[in-house]
């Protein structure tokens, strides 16, 4: 008996005998107890963003608050600039997906297709300096983008996006590599130039790899922290995790918990709207955990 | 084939420039930043080694060493096992199956402040029946009085690693297609042997999947090594009890504007961060297998 052979159905689950349908409702128990224990951070704030903040660190613990307080949700727009935080962190994220993804693609073109003597030695410096720990770089970075003048603007966190990101180059390269050559070569001689070949042949069949990338790049820069911390001082600046982390930071003048729990659990809706709208393409990789296994 | 040449130098330009500018140039003024003291006013000043010294006689430095040595031999081990541990149960397609798979994997996609800020609300350890988090409400629920959580020096560092461990579902999305490619021949044939369940597991689940546990481990411990965020928003009360190498940089850097000695310091972190890669690698020929072998 091949205890990973799929169960499709709930009725073939029910045929189960035996031995394999212990294994089974333990395991049902397992996933159900696991799953409560994974979710339960998520109901409990939810929970208490609706409510007022008197009853949200009470025990026992009201699961549906005794009075819904919707106002939390007006209350962030009103007494905390949520428009203004998610527009800057829009902008931030916007413009990072768009250079990172055109610089980092043109770079995996030209390792992908092009013959040189330093091809191999080049890409592999590439992978190198995904070893090399940012922070080693990170002060440097900041005395030269000051010295330009950059502190206190966005160019310090979007301007490094503009000559691609050595994990999109790999993933990019390894894509490309996988497209026949003969299709660049027939475009060749229907007259298409090298630039042509990248926009209209190999594009469109990145798409995949384009989104993968673009999701990494949408969730690393909205959850980014350490960036705007640095070369951001002026608040109506701030992007949302760090207005965010400024309100904190006064908590001792803070009392409306309903409200910063409100402002958290919206500034998660972004991350998961993205992962809700291409949920298919990101589970895909975890969907093979049923498929190839017979 | 010239034009084949010069097209590569055009396409890869960006990289060329973009590696000069911002990492090779200042790989190289950080190397030598960390020889000087650098306040930003007044032009730096070459020390010698000075930096390091003072590092190494730096209290504070071997706290924040041994609280980031902490997560990373106590933190990462969790994460692989418990990764382990849930891609196993994931993976036969059951019916509902996918939910669960949605549902541990959807903590992972949530990496910033809020959900850190909402979970030090959660660790909230309430004195009295006052201001009590979600953490030590269910444990109070089974008769269980909650630890201090962040205000305890003991319960700091556990409080950051439970909630890193919220986030495992990263790694779950490298382990399950891992386990997917686990033979069935192979397994099958275990069975007719009449191996266990836990004797298949070593013998023929973990050597295949072991190059993707690897490589879990691997992000996880240079992860760790570098992790700011979180300690950053779940500070112990004193905050020795829980700051990372990372955060002593940051602290130094940007508030006091020792650019020398955070200098120093990135580059100790390098080195210590280069040395567990190689133990790391060393290790792994032990017991990483690789089907080409």
């Amino acid at each position: 008996m091949n205890q990973n052979k799929p169960i499709k159905s709930l009725k073939e689950l029910k045929t189960l005998k035996g031995k394999d349908k212990y294994l089974i409702i333990i395991k049902y128990i397992l996933l159900i107890s696991a799953t409560v224990i994974f979710m339960i951070p998520l109901a409990w704030t939810i929970s208490g963003s609706l409510k007022a903040s008197g009853e949200i660190f009470t025990v026992p613990i009201t699961w549906i608050p005794s009075v819904f307080k919707w106002e939390n949700y007006v209350n962030m727009f009103t007494s905390f600039p949520m428009v203004r935080y998610a527009f800057n962190s829009t902008i931030i994220v916007f413009f990072n997906m768009v250079f990172v993804t055109i610089s980092s693609f043109i770079v995996a073109y030209g390792f992908a297709r092009f013959r040189h003597p330093l091809n191999q030695t080049l890409f592999f410096a590439v992978l190198a300096t995904m070893m090399i720990p940012e922070q080693v770089t990170l002060v440097p970075q900041f005395l030269m983008f000051s010295w330009l003048g950059w502190v206190n603007t966005y160019l310090p966190l979007i301007v490094p996006s503009m000559f691609g990101a050595a994990f999109n180059i790999f993933l990019m390269r390894q894509f490309i590599m996988t497209i026949p050559r003969e299709l660049d070569e027939s475009a060749y001689i229907d007259g298409c130039n090298s630039f042509q070949i990248l926009t209209k042949i190999i594009a469109p069949l990145c798409v995949p790899i384009i989104i993968t990338v673009g999701i990494f790049t949408f969730n690393f820069h909205w959850n980014d922290f350490l960036g705007p911390l640095i070369y951001l001082s002026d608040p109506n600046k701030f992007p949302l995790q760090l207005g965010l982390y400024s309100l904190d930071g006064e908590r001792q003048g803070i009392t409306d918990y309903g409200m910063l729990f409100a402002a958290s659990i919206t500034a998660l809706i972004p991350p998961l709207a993205l992962f809700a709208f291409l949920q298919q393409y990101i589970m895909a990789g975890i969907k093979l955990g049923g498929s190839v296994k017979g | 084939m010239g034009s084949e040449k010069r097209k590569f130098w055009l396409y890869i330009s960006p990289f060329i420039f973009g590696f000069t500018v911002f990492i090779g140039g200042p790989m190289i003024a950080s190397m030598y930043l960390s020889f000087t003291r650098y306040d930003v006013l007044t032009p730096a000043e070459w020390i010698g080694f000075d930096n390091y010294i003072r590092l190494f006689s730096n209290e504070r430095f071997w706290d924040v060493l041994s609280n980031t040595f902490f997560y990373v031999f106590v933190g990462v081990p969790l994460h692989v096992i418990l990764g382990l541990a849930i891609s196993v149960l994931l993976l036969r397609a059951i019916p509902g199956i996918s939910f669960f798979r949605t549902a541990f994997y959807l903590p992972s996609i949530f990496g910033g402040v809020a959900i850190l800020l909402l979970w030090n609300y959660m660790l909230a350890p309430g004195f009295g029946g006052q201001n009590v988090g979600l953490i030590n409400g269910l444990l109070s629920m089974i008769g269980i009085e909650g630890p201090g959580w962040s205000s305890d020096s003991n319960w700091a560092k556990p409080a950051v690693i439970l909630v890193k461990l919220w986030g495992v579902g990263g790694s779950i999305l490298i382990l399950l297609p891992a386990l997917a490619g686990v033979s069935k021949d192979l397994l099958e044939a275990a069975d007719i042997d009449g191996a266990s369940s836990f004797r298949k597991f070593f013998s023929v689940t973990f050597p295949t999947i072991s190059p993707a546990v690897f490589f879990i481990t691997t992000m996880e411990i240079i992860n760790t090594f570098k992790m700011f965020i979180e300690p950053m928003i779940i500070p112990g009360l004193d905050k020795s009890w829980t700051d990372t190498l990372m955060v002593h940089l940051y602290n130094n850097a940007f508030e006091y504007f020792r650019m020398g000695y955070a200098s120093a310091l990135a580059w100790v972190m390098f080195f210590v961060i280069m040395v567990f890669t190689l133990i790391n690698l060393y290790f792994a020929k032990k017991w990483v297998y690789y089907e080409s072998k």
